[in-house]
């Protein structure tokens, strides 16, 4: 195996590894400290050790090992799991980040990382100390009742075994020489657990070239055991010069009385490569592959391309008239669609991955500000575009930020409101009409209303004699400029604001906005298109220009009639208002004699489009806007129709909005 | 020596020690019975007294050389000697389904 080709597996599997470190501190902090939790993290620290030392990344396996050593002393409740041990642990773990990162680079490790590392070591061998010392002091301290040493556990619990790995081969002569290679692994079942056995008949040869009384077998044993290694040595004593056998310590549980090593000195676990532990779920995980984003990313574009070719295909087999042509097209159709719909599958991505980053993130923050601040998750299996969740991250920390900042309050003003202390940040995801839904809600002071008012009257952003509603003044701080902090904090009030959350937000094509109850806390909802892609779109046209709407977003399509004049009609009962594209384009083609309207639906809000001709489902493939367009606030996006000519894609919340607030106005006036 | 090995349809049985002392002639015999005849052969191993690594290497040939055949090869029942050898080495599945192993 050429090493060079195999570390950036070897990056990826430690971001893995770092990852279900980190989600087990933080289960601890939740308060749910179990041997199982522990081990977890003991276990990821360990095969990083074992990974890094095959790659000769000493600065790594120094580092680490000294973590580990720590870990084994809570493992063996040397050690109580404290919330300051566990904050030090999360630094480590994101040390070790940064140096497999470093790895990766190839650059020189620069000073700041080096000391960082330093600092952190210290403070490790600064708990080591602390636990070396303290089961003797609390047992001088108590004679009489040992077992009630502070942070021990009986020691029922603690096992003081090794894993072992034990590869025999034997040489072809052993069953002549009278001896059984069965006897030995009976004979280490005595005093060992054979946790796994594999008979290694790689060697076995065809009939015509088999010997009988040669022995071919060599077995590969996992082995848990209380026993030194020199005893597992000894079982195979008898056959010391006809077998090769190589013992590879997988992990060590020290002893007891063994003084625990303040530095890196235990000698690393080369002899063997170092099997990563938990085999079955591995096995498990390598169903999956991992393939570069880029790669992924050429399929989706060329598969835009073939959904614009076939449709030209299909229009000119339409044109000409040839049905058995028609017929092949649309079975091509078909097939494209699929192929689309598995590609687009392909880059679907739970958004829990994201979700659990916030766990850290509420752990330090609300470390930092003293307050008590638990994180509840839902819909974590929601998926969506890797891209839109790669983009999405950013934000969402700013919002969860804001909300632990600002919306939490703190812990008396929680008390004399009457609420619970700590207080919770959720986070919710759920699809809704072809968009995604994000949700940060505190349960928090709510927004202030009238301080964004008289904010919002002192920066010009509004004028004095508007009546607002309260969804409108809310979404004020999503202004440019716009803060309300009284104080500025480390954490948010550095300019950095909602309205660059906005910002990114839009870019992707996505809306927010946020809601409010004064005492009951604050919703930021995000909306987000599910792919950035390729979408279901409906074509419409405007005179002899047309147009792509989502699918998703339609629900259903009327004869045109409006209430005499009014910009508005009478949907079953229900004020519907609507735009007319025709006016917005500001075409001067004649108008059609029976236009439709087609109900669009964003976050809640129905409203209705004016379009001259319905011409049917369109498989879009979205192209960016050029930059002349990008001041149209109708249209977001062009897509190319199999004739070649260029279709725009229309906005649907921004023309929903725009119908109901001149529906409004209209009101008003 | 006397033949080990009864085959009758397709079933295979053999009788007596499957060790170092036995291997040789037991390779001809069980081989000679998988090649046999039908597709499937059902290894009957509960009347064998002994068995040893020679002897595992001779059931590990066995279902090689039906693998390589394109037949199966099932252990339909073992004797307690048999039984502790495959469970000291965790080859168990070699009772249950001896398809799923293939060859390394």
């Amino acid at each position: 195996m050429n090493l060079d080709e195999a570390l950036p597996g070897f990056i990826a599997e430690s971001a893995d590894l770092l990852r279900e470190m980190e989600a087990a501190l933080l289960e601890c902090t939740a308060g749910s400290v179990t041997p199982e939790t522990i081990n977890l993290i003991f276990r990821s620290a360990h095969t990083i050790k074992g990974s890094a030392g095959l790659f000769g990344l000493d600065d790594i396996v120094a580092f680490v090992h000294v973590v580990e050593t720590v870990l084994d002393g809570v493992r063996l409740n040397r050690t109580a799991m404290s919330e300051e041990l566990i904050a030090l642990l999360l630094s480590c773990k994101d040390h070790i980040q940064s140096l497999v990162a470093s790895v990766g680079t190839a650059a020189p490790p620069d000073s700041t990382l080096v000391t960082r590392g330093e600092e952190l070591l210290a403070a490790l061998r600064q708990v080591s100390a602390i636990e070396a010392a303290g089961p003797t002091d609390a047992t001088a301290g108590s004679p009489e009742h040992p077992g009630n040493a502070i942070g021990t556990r009986p020691s029922t619990s603690a096992q003081t075994t090794t894993d072992w790995q034990v590869l025999v081969r034997f040489s072809p002569t052993v069953l002549t020489a009278g001896m059984d290679p069965l006897g030995f692994i009976r004979y280490l079942r005595t005093f060992c657990e054979l946790r796994r056995v594999e008979v290694l008949e790689d060697t076995l040869p065809g009939p015509e070239s088999f010997n009988a009384e040669t022995c071919y077998l060599g077995f590969h044993m996992d082995l848990r055991t209380s026993a030194p290694r020199s005893r597992i040595e000894g079982a195979f004593e008898f056959v010391r010069e006809d077998c090769t056998l190589q013992i590879t310590e997988l992990h060590a549980e020290p002893h007891r009385d063994a003084q625990i090593p303040a530095g890196p000195s235990s000698p690393p676990p080369t002899q063997a490569r170092p099997k990563r532990e938990g085999a079955p779920e591995a096995n498990v995980l390598s169903r999956s592959i991992r393939v570069d984003a880029g790669k992924l990313d050429y399929l989706i574009t060329r598969i835009g391309e073939l959904i614009i070719a076939a449709a030209g295909v299909s229009l000119l087999a339409r044109r000409g008239g040839n049905s058995e042509l028609e017929e092949r097209t649309s079975t091509l159709a078909a097939l494209v669609e699929q192929v689309r719909e598995g590609a687009l599958q392909l880059r679907m991505v739970k958004i829990g991955g994201t979700f659990d980053r916030f766990k850290r993130v509420v752990h330090d923050v609300s470390r930092e500000l003293g307050k008590e601040i638990s994180l509840a998750l839902r819909g974590e299996d929601t998926e969506l575009d890797k891209t839109v969740v790669e983009q999405i991250g950013d934000p969402l920390t700013h919002l969860v930020r804001n909300a632990i900042d600002h919306g939490i309050e703190p812990a008396e003003v929680r008390r004399a409101r009457g609420k619970p202390a700590g207080g919770t940040i959720t986070l919710n995801a759920f699809h809704d009409s072809g968009s995604i839904v994000i949700e940060v809600r505190d349960d928090g002071g709510g927004l202030r209303r009238e301080k964004i008012l008289a904010k919002a009257l002192e920066k010009g952003l509004i004028q004095e004699d508007r009546a607002l509603t309260d969804p409108e003044i809310f979404n004020l701080v999503f202004e440019p400029g716009f803060s309300t902090a009284d104080s500025v904090t480390n954490l948010s009030g550095r300019g950095v604001g909602m309205d660059v959350v906005k910002r990114n937000i839009t870019a992707l094509r996505g809306t927010v906005g946020i809601n409010s109850v004064a005492g009951e806390g604050t919703t930021v909802t995000v909306r987000l298109p599910l792919t950035l892609a390729i979408i279901n779109g409906f074509q419409v046209a405007v005179g002899k220009t047309s147009f792509v709407l989502p699918l998703e977003s339609i629900e259903e399509c009327i004869e045109f009639s409006a209430e005499n004049g009014h910009d508005f009609t009478n949907l079953r009962g229900h004020v519907l208002p609507f735009v007319r594209l025709r006016e917005l384009v500001g075409t001067k083609e004649p108008a059609a004699r029976r236009p439709s309207i087609v109900v669009v639906k964003h976050a809640g809000e129905r409203a209705g489009i004016v379009v001259d001709a319905l011409l049917g489902e369109f498989q879009t493939v979205i192209k960016p806007l050029g930059k002349m367009f990008r001041k149209v606030d109708y249209v977001s996006g062009s897509s190319i129709l199999g004739t070649g000519e260029v279709a725009l894609i229309l906005d649907v919340p921004a023309l929903v909005q725009q119908a109901i607030v001149r529906a409004r106005n209209h009101a008003a006036a | 020596m006397k033949r080990q090995v009864r085959s009758k349809g397709a079933r295979l049985r053999i009788v007596g020690e499957m060790t170092v002392y036995t291997a040789a002639a037991l390779q001809t015999e069980v081989l000679a019975g998988i090649t046999e005849r039908t597709a499937t052969k059902l290894l009957d191993l509960s009347e064998v007294s002994e068995m040893d690594t020679a002897g595992l290497q001779i059931l590990l040939l066995a279902r090689r050389h039906a693998l390589a055949l394109g037949r199966e090869l099932q252990i339909v029942a073992a004797s307690s000697a048999v039984s502790e050898v495959l469970q000291l080495l965790q080859l168990t599945t070699l009772t249950a389904a001896p398809a799923a192993e293939a060859n390394p």
